[in-house]
């Protein structure tokens, strides 16, 4: 039989018995009798008493009429930019790394609250998709319509584009559609389907160097990158996970 | 000596010594016996981690590397040949939150860089300056593309032994990482004070391995958990490249607290619809014990498709002694949030009191080597 543990916790391997777990609550023993512990509990309480608030925003627009949506791109200027046929994206570094293109949605005749959020990239060539659902709720504006919460990013789909490991094009350049839906606590939808193209960028809210950022879109966003692959820029792909 | 004297002697030595008699949760160190015995020699070997110290209001989250040739030599089986794990046990004392195994993946960012390297490890909560926020085995980044081996949750024990001819084959020359978490603070304890971990891996011999074992790991990183949107939905998939179809043969999902329904799918790779109820395989309610749900087969994944997984959410305030500022300063410093967009959002992170996850784990074969989540 074997066993195998840290050499640096003095362990050897070998079968595992009572024996030295005893052993080892004996020297804890001999701890707590010259040295007491002035480290109170972890403190109480819980989860707190008060309810959690609810989202009041009204109905947004005509219940009668047929839901609109339109859709703008957070970029790499931190600002917000409407979408339109053939538009181009910017590929941003989350903190997370890995590369997203944030899509926000602003919509009338839909409810103000509780509404799920997906967008999505397809590759026309393949059908593959990435996407990202998240439940947003839409501020009333003055013009009658509702937005997600503008430059929360939170509320933006962040839809994940990069690293490379789905699609037979670059990222940057190629041609794709944004497909991006709401849909209601009801299961009543609104969808609006646009092509796009993607660029790289330098911006990163992972505090990398703008240079690295740029170079590393580059690579992660490359068709054919393979999970690992060293970047020129040296950074780290990071990501969301995956397996093997 | 049973568990009970043993806390009674402790208890008295305490009192002697004129020690003020602790009511918190975690008044004396109390480590337990196990019942885990290794497996014969030739047939598996067991890895550990040895005693973790775990204080009240702390936790802890250790990395453990142990070399595949080095488990071959303690198992008594010949180090140049892959080792087929084919059974997995674990026993761990009360207080862990997660333990998962992965298979160490190059390249990887330098020790000095915040970095793990295998050959320095253990990396451990303990010896990382306060600066550091608990070390590198806390920074998610550091491992979160590392293939999965197994994993518990805070029910720490496991037998778990794969349908007949699976297993997953582990290089003699590869390096595997076993990550450890305890916690000691306020949604949940460790009685004990210290936590241990005990793997046994069971091997079969290669004329009795079928099919490869694949995992898929995956950790929706951008879910946020906030005041004003208290009910969040997150959804994201992940694709197995695969020219034929795979078989699930187990699934569990992991969050925190504020958790409340978590679920699996079949994913074609292509749909962005909500799924057909009949393409789940996968739910859970309950964060503390979730479903770990394991069979012959759980699910058929099409080719080329994956796994659509979704995580529903009930925000709630921040548990004692955090409070919203704790919440808003993590948001800021990590996440760069302003504090106009500061809203006392769970975001993503290791730390159960003022984090959220949304992770999955999935085991299937065969193996592919191409798959990708978000």
């Amino acid at each position: 039989m074997g066993g195998l543990f840290p050499p640096s916790l003095g362990f050897r391997p070998g079968a595992i018995s009572l024996v030295p777990i005893l052993h080892r609550a004996a020297l804890s023993i001999a701890l707590v009798v010259t040295a007491c512990s002035d480290s109170g509990p972890a403190g109480g309480g819980g989860a707190g008493g008060s309810p959690a608030p609810t989202c009041e925003y009204p109905f947004i627009g005509d219940e009668s009429a047929p839901p609109e949506i339109e859709l703008f791109v957070y970029g790499a200027d931190g600002k917000d930019h409407a979408v339109s046929d053939g538009a181009v994206l910017d590929i941003i570094e989350p903190p997370q790394g890995g590369r997203v293109i944030f899509v926000g949605a602003r919509a009338r005749n839909v409810p103000g609250c509780g509404l799920l959020l997906t967008g999505a990239i397809r590759d026309p060539g393949t059908q593959q998709v990435r996407f990202d659902t998240r439940t947003v709720n839409l501020t009333p504006d003055a013009a009658g319509w509702g937005s997600v919460e503008v430059g929360n990013l939170s509320v933006y789909a962040n839809i994940p584009v990069c690293s490379n490991k789905w699609s037979e094009q670059d990222i940057f350049g190629g041609d794709f559609s944004l497909e991006v839906k709401l849909v209601d606590p009801d299961g009543n939808k609104v969808e609006k389907i646009v092509p796009i193209s993607a660029a790289c960028t330098s911006s990163s809210q992972a505090e990398t160097p703008p240079d690295v950022t740029l170079d590393d879109c580059y690579c992660l966003c490359k068709a054919g990158y393979i999970t690992g692959e060293t970047c020129e820029g040296g950074g780290n792909a990071g990501g969301a996970g995956g397996g093997a | 000596m049973n568990r009970v004297g043993l806390a009674s002697l402790m208890s008295m030595v305490a009192v002697l010594a004129g020690c003020p008699e602790e009511t918190g949760p975690n008044p004396q160190p109390q480590p337990e016996p196990t019942d885990l015995d290794p497996p014969p020699a030739g047939q598996g070997v067991q890895i550990g981690t040895g005693d973790q110290p775990v204080p009240a209001g702390k936790e802890v989250q250790n990395c453990y590397f142990f070399k595949v040739s080095d488990m071959l030599k303690n198992a008594g089986l010949p180090e140049d040949e892959p080792f087929n794990l084919h059974k997995v046990e674990a026993f761990q004392n009360d207080g862990s939150h997660h333990m998962n195994i992965f298979r160490v993946k190059y390249p990887l960012t330098p020790d000095d860089e915040g970095g793990m390297d295998p050959e320095k490890g253990p990396y451990l909560s303990q010896d990382a300056p306060p600066e550091a926020k608990g070390g590198p085995c806390f920074k998610s980044s550091n491992w979160a593309t590392w293939p999965l081996i197994a994993n518990t949750q805070i029910d720490g024990t496991l037998d778990w032994e794969f349908p007949e001819g699976v297993a997953n084959k582990l290089q003699p020359d590869e390096w595997i990482m076993l990550q450890s978490h305890f916690v000691n603070a306020t949604t949940q304890t460790t009685p004990a004070g210290s936590g241990e971990v005990f793997v046994n891996f069971w091997h079969i011999p290669d004329s009795e391995v079928l099919h490869e074992m694949g995992t898929v790991f995956a950790t929706k990183q951008s879910v946020r958990v906030c005041q004003g949107n208290p009910e969040p939905e997150f959804s994201g998939g992940c694709q197995i490249q695969s020219p034929e179809p795979v078989t699930v043969v187990g699934a569990n999902g992991h969050f925190h607290s504020r958790g409340k329904s978590f679920e699996m799918y079949a994913w074609d790779g292509i749909s962005t619809e909500e799924p057909a109820a009949g393409d789940k395989f996968y739910a859970s309610t309950d964060w503390a014990e979730p479903e770990m749900a394991r069979g012959d087969s759980l699910v058929t994944i099409p080719a080329n498709g994956g796994v659509r997984y979704t995580c529903d959410f009930q925000w709630s305030e921040p548990p004692a002694p955090l409070s919203c500022a704790d919440l808003n300063a993590f948001d800021a410093e990590k996440y760069m949030t302003s504090e106009d967009q500061q809203d006392c959002c769970y975001t993503f992170g290791p730390q159960v009191d003022r984090n959220e996850h949304c992770n999955i784990f999935v085991y299937y074969y065969p193996k592919s080597d191409d798959v990708s989540c978000n």
